[in-house]
């Protein structure tokens, strides 16, 4: 009985993490795309700024640093996260 | 040697003329809504069993998806999640009903065209908005602004595209895993029609329930960042 409970208590902890890192497996392999996607939402938002008030290079230029600062945002974001879960299963 | 490609919506008049990505999704809707129908009436008519049935049936089947879906939303969204089991649960099952009807001849599976993809990640995107705002009122914009405000002009576009990137993520990685997945399947069919895409095949069947998973818990993760309350 006492062998069947352990075996049911490591059953429910390997449960649980395996929900865990498939979580964690999302998360990450989703920073990748929208990291991309930042900088490049960034550039199309600069040049078509750049075409409206016709100052071309300036605010491209500056769109790809703003595009590229919400890519590192992300990552600061995916860090917090991660950081935040361990606590919280530190505690338990 | 062009020859007509056999699809299910030749089969009725009224969708014969309609590009393929609209009418497989409104079959795959038809689907849908007459599993929902049969599923109501029969726990309409057994309402007041409460041993359940020892083998499965159709009312245990439907049971089953809604439990399973709505403790998913719950587990990952905490107790408010059950405001969003709605929105969430049928993007899911419309999701995974299109990416399945890839794996069945004859349809060509509405996901693998980016208008449905960005259809489904734009209400996303409209309705995380619409309960940011519906939770903080104007305070929503607080958000964007960052933690000191003499960092807005550099936090808010940093902010904007970081909330453009996001529905534009979504659909793109739905729209690429899908097509990609019935493409390879549909050359390794052509070029070995027996027992060669088998494991492809299989692979398309784990990522479409992958894929919706990965749809479910974004979208989710999305939700509870518009309408938390900490700083950030």
């Amino acid at each position: 009985m006492y062998v069947r409970k352990k075996k049911f208590a490591m059953y429910m902890v390997l449960k649980d993490t395996k929900k865990e890192t498939i979580r964690s497996l999302i998360d990450f392999s989703s920073l990748g795309l929208e990291m991309g996607l930042s900088v490049a939402i960034g550039i199309v938002m600069g040049y078509f700024l750049d075409r409206f008030f016709k100052t071309y290079p300036y605010l491209t230029i500056i769109f790809t640093f703003f595009g590229i600062g919400a890519a590192f945002k992300t990552i600061i974001m995916l860090i917090k996260k991660i950081k935040k879960e361990n606590e919280r299963n530190n505690n338990q | 040697m062009e020859h007509e490609v056999f699809t299910w919506a030749s089969l009725f008049p009224f969708l014969k003329h309609l590009p393929p990505h609209v009418s497989n999704s409104i079959i795959v809707s038809i689907i849908l809504l007459i599993i929902v129908i049969l599923g109501y009436r029969q726990i309409r008519k057994k309402e007041d069993e409460v041993v359940p049935e020892p083998n499965l049936t159709f009312k245990n089947f439907v049971e089953m998806i809604v439990e399973s879906l709505s403790n998913i939303i719950i587990d990952s969204m905490g107790p408010r999640g059950k405001e969003f089991v709605l929105l969430v649960g049928t993007l899911a099952l419309f999701i995974l009903f299109n990416n399945l009807s890839g794996l069945v001849p004859g349809f060509l599976p509405a996901t693998d065209n980016v208008n449905t993809t960005f259809a489904c990640s734009l209400t996303v995107f409209v309705m995380t908005h619409y309960y940011g705002f519906k939770e903080h009122g104007i305070k929503y914009l607080k958000h964007f602004v960052g933690p000191f405000w003499w960092l807005a002009p550099l936090m808010v576009p940093i902010e904007l595209i970081g909330h453009f990137a996001r529905p534009l993520s979504l659909g793109l990685r739905l729209f690429g895993n899908i097509t990609g997945d019935h493409l390879v399947t549909a050359i390794f069919f052509g070029l070995v029609p027996i027992l060669v895409p088998l494991p492809v095949i299989f692979l398309g069947l784990f990522v479409a329930f992958v894929q919706t998973f990965v749809f479910m818990l974004l979208s989710m993760a999305y939700f509870s960042g518009a309408i938390s309350h900490e700083e950030h």
